[in-house]
């Protein structure tokens, strides 16, 4: 039998706790359109250093974008800014681990903004996992290139009017500001056409003219004839500051602007 | 300059089919009900040494799927993981997007990987994955496994475990044994989650424990695990990440579930299998 040390009570922590009944938090943005509203806790104080699976399994209709912050109320360190989360038909959305250590004590919380004014909901669960259960080192922070806060938007990513076939590259990020261990690419769409479009994503690091991919044909569909919803590519191939990175994609519809997607780069630092 | 030590201009994920139309990778079940297809292809050589990813786009139709990961030459495939439970839901809804999901099993390049499956209605219901390899490095598992060790799973009818909710909103239901005894160490799960008949007529928050021990004396391991069940996607299927925990061989494992909602019949009661990996 193999070292089963790591067998204990309470391993994998949901928020919000069991012992109460609530079944997620809600984090409402701003009034204002593209602001963002103000921090909803999700962790009081972290049992064990950790990191996070998190979910949002509701939230009202549009596109948002979400920061994660740890620290006391009133002083968050943001450690994730401007997340994109648009949901799938009937509330589902796509959960992730954010490979980001979250301290023995620490607080977490989030806040977020919505691209219309009315002060709209945005549901979050997460689940804290321990960090030895990481398979590598885990990150201390994250910084963001290609959000556009004051409209809500990413950097559009234009397949062009080819069906099935890559369009141009598209800069997301024109030299890293720092050093990354890894990165997301992440995105949604802002509008919706014809029946089940599919789209096929690349990244690419390398100057204009000579990219080379590092992330190929990462499908996305939405549902029906509704906005693409989040998507997320994820790697933890390291880059060094100064890289550039760009993104493309194919559609197998060309109707504009229903084709193009929004992405924007979530560097991992630390 | 932080420790790029890890930096590989080879190091990346691969998606496929590389053509731009996805619906060429599929895996099909057979013409009768609750019976596995035939092996379908699905990647004739690894191209490099790493593991194979998945995340599913389409289905051909609503309905519950077992679907089995194989490699090795046509004829003579070994599973690696079976009975992944897929189901779609009404309303259409036969698309679904997820953050890759990542097998933990390092595959040596070469190796020929291989789909099939089987759904409730027959008829060669069909699966469109999206594949994607990965070679290792970051995000890639660490932990490198042999094989999954799949529990609930019944191939007669395509469904999982049941797992009853309370009559009583907000109150956790019975403990339901997935195993009196876990055949091998685990070091890993994974589980997935479907409603158990009927789509649900409303959205629904819930959450679930996963506990060790004997009936009556359960400790739980996992709590809460939150979901949603939406009103588009009905019995529409959530699927786990992979989760580390430790799991000796003997251990009785069990699950219970609790649901925002007061059930009507059955309405919040689950179906779930179990994937350890060892």
């Amino acid at each position: 039998m193999g070292d089963f040390g790591l067998y204990a009570h309470d391993w994998i922590t949901g928020y919000p706790a069991a012992s109460g009944t609530t079944y997620y938090i809600g984090v409402q943005s701003s009034v204002s359109a593209h602001t963002k509203g103000s921090w909803s806790e999700l962790i009081a104080a972290a049992p064990f250093d950790g990191f996070l699976h998190l979910d949002f399994p509701y939230h009202a209709s549009g596109r948002f974008m979400a920061d994660v912050g740890i620290g006391g109320a009133g002083s968050e360190f943001v450690i994730l800014a401007n997340w994109p989360i648009i949901r799938n038909p009937g509330g589902q959305t796509t959960g992730f681990i954010l490979p980001i250590l979250v301290p023995s004590g620490a607080r977490v919380a989030l806040r977020t903004q919505q691209g219309a004014a009315g002060a709209y909901w945005l549901y979050c669960t997460g689940h804290l996992f321990p960090a030895k259960a990481y398979h590598g080192q885990l990150c201390v922070g994250s910084f963001t290139v290609g959000a556009d806060t004051a409209d809500t938007t990413l950097v559009s990513v234009d397949p062009g009017g080819t069906i099935d076939t890559k369009g141009a590259w598209v800069e997301i990020v024109s030299s890293l500001a720092d050093s990354v261990k890894g990165w997301f690419v992440a995105g949604f769409g802002l509008n919706g056409m014809s029946s089940y479009p599919h789209y096929a994503i690349d990244v690419a690091i390398g100057g204009a003219g000579s990219e080379q991919i590092v992330y190929a044909n990462k499908r996305t569909q939405p549902f029906a004839t509704n906005k693409p919803d989040t998507f997320i590519l994820h790697s933890m191939l390291p880059l060094p500051a100064g890289t550039r990175v760009a993104a493309r994609c194919a559609c197998s519809h060309n109707t504009s602007p229903g084709r193009i997607l929004d992405m924007a780069f979530y560097g991992m630092v630390g | 300059m932080k420790n790029l030590g890890m930096l590989r201009e080879d190091v990346f994920w691969q998606g496929l089919p590389t053509a731009d139309n996805p619906d060429s990778c599929y895996a099909t079940g057979s013409a009768s009900a609750n019976t596995k297809g035939a092996w379908i292809e699905t990647i004739a050589s690894m191209p490099f040494d790493g593991y194979f990813a998945w995340d599913f786009q389409q289905f051909s139709a609503n309905d519950r799927y077992f679907i089995d990961i194989g490699i090795g030459a046509a004829g003579s495939e070994v599973v690696l993981i079976e009975n992944l439970h897929i189901t779609v839901g009404w309303n259409d809804a036969r698309c679904w997007n997820f953050d890759p999901l990542v097998f933990p099993f390092y595959l040596p390049a070469g190796t020929r990987i291989a789909m099939r499956c089987q759904s409730n209605s027959g008829g060669s219901d069909q699966v469109y994955p999206q594949p994607l390899l990965l070679r290792p490095g970051g995000f890639s598992p660490s932990y490198q496994f042999g094989k999954a060790v799949t529990l609930g799973a019944n191939t007669a009818n395509t469904y999982g475990l049941l797992v009853q909710a309370n009559a009583t909103k907000d109150n956790w239901g019975a403990w339901a044994e997935v195993s009196s005894s876990v055949p091998e160490d685990a070091r890993a799960l994974m589980f997935s989650i479907n409603l158990k008949d009927s789509p649900a007529v409303s959205g629904s928050y819930r959450n679930l424990e996963v506990g060790l021990g004997g009936a009556g004396s359960e400790v739980a391991i996992i709590t809460p695990w939150h979901f949603y069940h939406g009103l588009y996607v009905g019995t529409k299927n959530f699927l786990s990440p992979i989760i580390h925990v430790s799991i000796p061989a003997g251990q009785r494992l069990a699950v219970r579930q609790r649901s925002a909602a007061t059930p009507t019949g059955s309405s919040e009661d689950i179906r779930m299998i179990f994937y350890l990996f060892v």
